[in-house]
């Protein structure tokens, strides 16, 4: 199956806004990822010194 | 032991059945609506089936809902069945279902054998089974729906049945040090392989029987990896095994033996990348879970847009640039891994 082929006439509109919408999930997606990653590089930053100074 | 064994193989064929049941729900529809309706559905979902991973693993991993995530999915896809003619609904279903047992069902499974990769292949590979089946019935305008049913209610009791006794013991203690770098070069090899993965090109692979050998060959590869990693070690199988698959998987865009051995080898990294991450990142092992099939879903997408490279030189010239490159970064992946 070949999104981009058939993506003519009114059909464009339709995965036109398909794929504005996919790439704004993926975005948020991604964004999410890289925030949480780095929350968690910080908590174990944290704990990691903490064990330091143990 | 043999109780862990037990609910591994529980836990597989619990990922085969929803992944199942995922792909005919959607794919049934293909028959009966018109092209880009499917095709909306197709990336829907694909997009929160394996993109909202990261989003429900994080949340799992806060919160301890791997064992509701193991049952929740056969109660959604029994009301996804009973719908399963009814357009976009059970599509969305099935894709939180579809998220769910991936987080949950592949945690459990990682967490009953600590420092192992092979229940993360054992738990995995089943999944190309499901798709594949979910796809032919559907395809083949079987209706089965009303003997899946049956089924997916034995998975949800048996499942709610194991959850009550299951003791789940969890990991702390990760590590800082190189950590975004190790999760970096681990997300570069999944993308390659998926990206990759997708825009294979095998000549022989036009009938049922074939696509099943391929199938085959995908689901060993990806079963076996684990198994064979602990074994032999992570370098040996998966890097060596990734390097090898380039001339198999060249040679067998024409001959069948050469694509599906080709195919075996390539898939072997999957079972200790997905370990890797998953004990790098040790209390997040759901989000470890998300962000690789995030990846997956992103780097599929291009081949679902319509890519694909016609130029046979250019072609080998890809495979073999991206598999050498891949088994590079997992070599330093490893390295490092093993320094901390």
């Amino acid at each position: 199956m070949y999104l981009l082929d058939v993506a003519v006439g009114p059909i464009i509109i339709i995965f036109g806004l398909a794929l504005l919408l996919i790439v704004a999930v993926v975005v948020a997606l991604v964004v999410f990822s890289v925030k949480a990653i780095k929350k968690i590089k910080a908590e174990a930053e944290i704990r990691d010194g903490d064990h330091k100074k143990r | 032991m043999h109780s862990k064994k037990i609910k591994l193989g529980l836990f597989g064929i619990s990922h085969l059945m929803i992944d199942l049941v995922g792909i005919y729900i959607l794919f049934y529809q293909y028959n009966h609506l018109s092209f880009e309706h499917i095709a909306l559905y197709f990336i829907i979902y694909n997009l929160l089936a394996f993109g909202m991973q990261v989003v429900f693993g994080y949340y799992a991993d806060k919160n301890n809902l791997y064992k509701v995530y193991l049952v929740l999915p056969f109660l959604l896809a029994s009301i996804a069945l009973l719908l399963h003619e009814k357009g976009v609904g059970p599509v969305l279903i099935m894709t939180l279902a579809n998220a769910m047992i991936h987080v949950g069902g592949g945690v459990l499974s990682v967490d009953m054998y600590k420092g192992k990769s092979m229940p993360a292949g054992v738990f995995v590979a089943p999944g190309v089974i499901g798709v594949f089946l979910g796809g032919f019935l559907a395809l083949n305008e079987l209706s089965v729906a009303f003997y899946l049913l049956p089924i997916v209610v034995l998975l949800f009791i048996v499942n709610y049945l194991v959850v009550q006794t299951h003791l789940h013991i969890g990991e702390s203690g990760y590590l800082s040090g190189n950590l975004l770098k190790l999760v970096g070069f681990i997300l570069i090899i999944i993308a390659v392989r998926a990206f990759l993965g997708s825009l294979f090109i095998m000549d022989w692979n036009q009938s049922s029987l074939f696509q099943f050998y391929l199938v085959l060959s995908v689901f060993l590869g990806k079963f076996l990896g684990g198994i064979l990693g602990d074994r032999f070690g992570f370098k040996k199988v998966g890097v060596y095994g990734l390097m090898l698959s380039a001339p198999f998987l060249i040679i067998g865009r024409h001959y069948i033996i050469f694509g599906l051995v080709g195919a075996f080898l390539f898939n072997l990294t999957m079972a200790i990348t997905l370990f890797l991450i998953m004990d790098i990142l040790k209390p997040f092992k759901g989000f470890a879970f998300g962000l690789t099939t995030l990846t997956l879903v992103i780097f599929v997408m291009p081949s679902q847009l319509g890519l694909e490279i016609s130029n046979e030189l250019f072609y080998y010239s890809v495979v073999v640039i991206g598999v050498l490159g891949a088994a590079y970064v997992l070599n330093q992946t490893l390295k490092i891994y093993e320094r901390r």
